[in-house]
């Protein structure tokens, strides 16, 4: 299994500026836990300090917003992950 | 019927030739624009080329919105202030660059930090915003008060070479307590001038779009402009039902 997870501009220089990283898992949760063993410097831009989804952090999953609740959603081969932090700048 | 307030004059229908000839567009949605009002919420990197396109479409009203003073370190993306404008009310300097483009444009300048007291007398009775703003608790604000007030909220916002724009119309869209519910330490942001420009534009079609009734609107998609890859992608909000802006939690209160 070989899921791809985008990184928003912002979150690249935690990831060795990387603007994608290829992930295992079966679910949403364990591809973005297999992204913090990668780069464990993501993981406090990601997750608070109870292991929950930042509530300024969004995750889309084929294309379409995933909710902090719903992170056990099964992924498939191919699929591509976002993960947006918020951006307020203008 | 348009009143004869709204009709167009000779001088405007061969002004705005070129986009009364888009199918759907015509006179009608000129006169559409004529009588539109829009709140411009910040005129700075975003606020600046929605202005300066929204104004030379023929917006009818444009409400700036504004409290920041020009500074030396604004000027390579808030391309409606200029080097002679330095330490001038942002408003001020915008209104006098928009009125030289179209002297048919009213514009209406308020130099206030938009707050939980004020912001519903700042949005009443207009037909649609932009959120062009800096700041996050503001952005929430103002989309809050636009659910309440049944306003079309056009959010756009960047960082670097990046930028994200969703069109939200109340109780038809996901809005953008929908895709974000919290707000992180703020922090100084780096910006392109460039990436405020494309987005700003965006955001200016989005409105014009409503407002003449053409189009497909950006709503529960958010697009995302990726400079550096030159890539745009596009991505599907739902509406929350639990949202505390827009779902069924909702309160009435601002």
């Amino acid at each position: 299994m070989s899921i791809v997870i985008n990184l928003p501009a912002y979150l690249r220089s935690y990831a060795n500026d990387k603007e994608s990283v290829k992930v295992k898992g079966k679910t949403i949760q364990e591809c973005l836990n297999d992204l913090i063993k990668q780069y464990p410097e993501l993981k406090k831009m990601v997750f608070d300090q109870d292991g929950q989804l930042h509530t300024y952090v969004s995750i889309f999953a084929a294309n379409e917003i995933v909710y902090s609740d719903q992170l056990d959603k099964s992924v498939k081969d191919g699929d591509t992950i976002h993960i947006l932090y918020i951006i307020g700048g203008g | 019927m348009p009143s004869k307030f709204t009709m167009l004059t000779l001088e405007e229908k061969q002004r705005y030739d070129r986009q009364i000839m888009i199918p759907n567009f015509g006179e009608a949605g000129q006169e559409k624009l004529k009588k539109a009002k829009i709140v411009i919420a910040g005129s700075g990197g975003l606020g600046s080329p929605a202005a300066i396109y929204l104004a030379a479409a023929g917006v009818g009203t444009l409400r700036i919105i504004d409290n920041d003073k020009v500074e030396l370190s604004n000027l390579n993306r808030q391309v409606l202030h200029w080097d002679k404008d330095i330490g001038r009310s942002k408003v001020e300097s915008a209104a006098e660059k928009l009125t030289q483009l179209n002297k048919g444009v009213r514009l209406e300048t308020i130099a206030k930090t938009i707050t939980d007291k004020n912001v519903v007398e700042m949005i009443a009775g207009f037909n649609v915003i932009i959120d062009a703003l800096d700041n996050l608790p503001t952005r929430f604000l103002l989309n809050k008060a636009a659910i309440e007030y049944n306003i079309p909220f056009i959010h756009g916002a960047v960082y670097g070479l990046e930028g994200r724009v969703m069109t939200i119309v109340p109780g038809k869209s996901a809005c953008l307590r929908c895709l974000y519910q919290g707000i992180p330490p703020k922090k100084k942001f780096p910006v392109l001038g460039t990436t405020p420009g494309i987005i700003g534009c965006i955001q200016a079609t989005e409105a014009i779009k409503l407002i003449t009734g053409i189009g497909k609107s950006l709503t529960n998609r958010l697009l995302i402009y990726d400079g550096l890859n030159m890539k745009f992608t596009e991505l599907i909000v739902k509406h929350r039902k639990n949202c505390e802006h827009c779902g069924t939690k909702a309160g009435k209160q601002l």
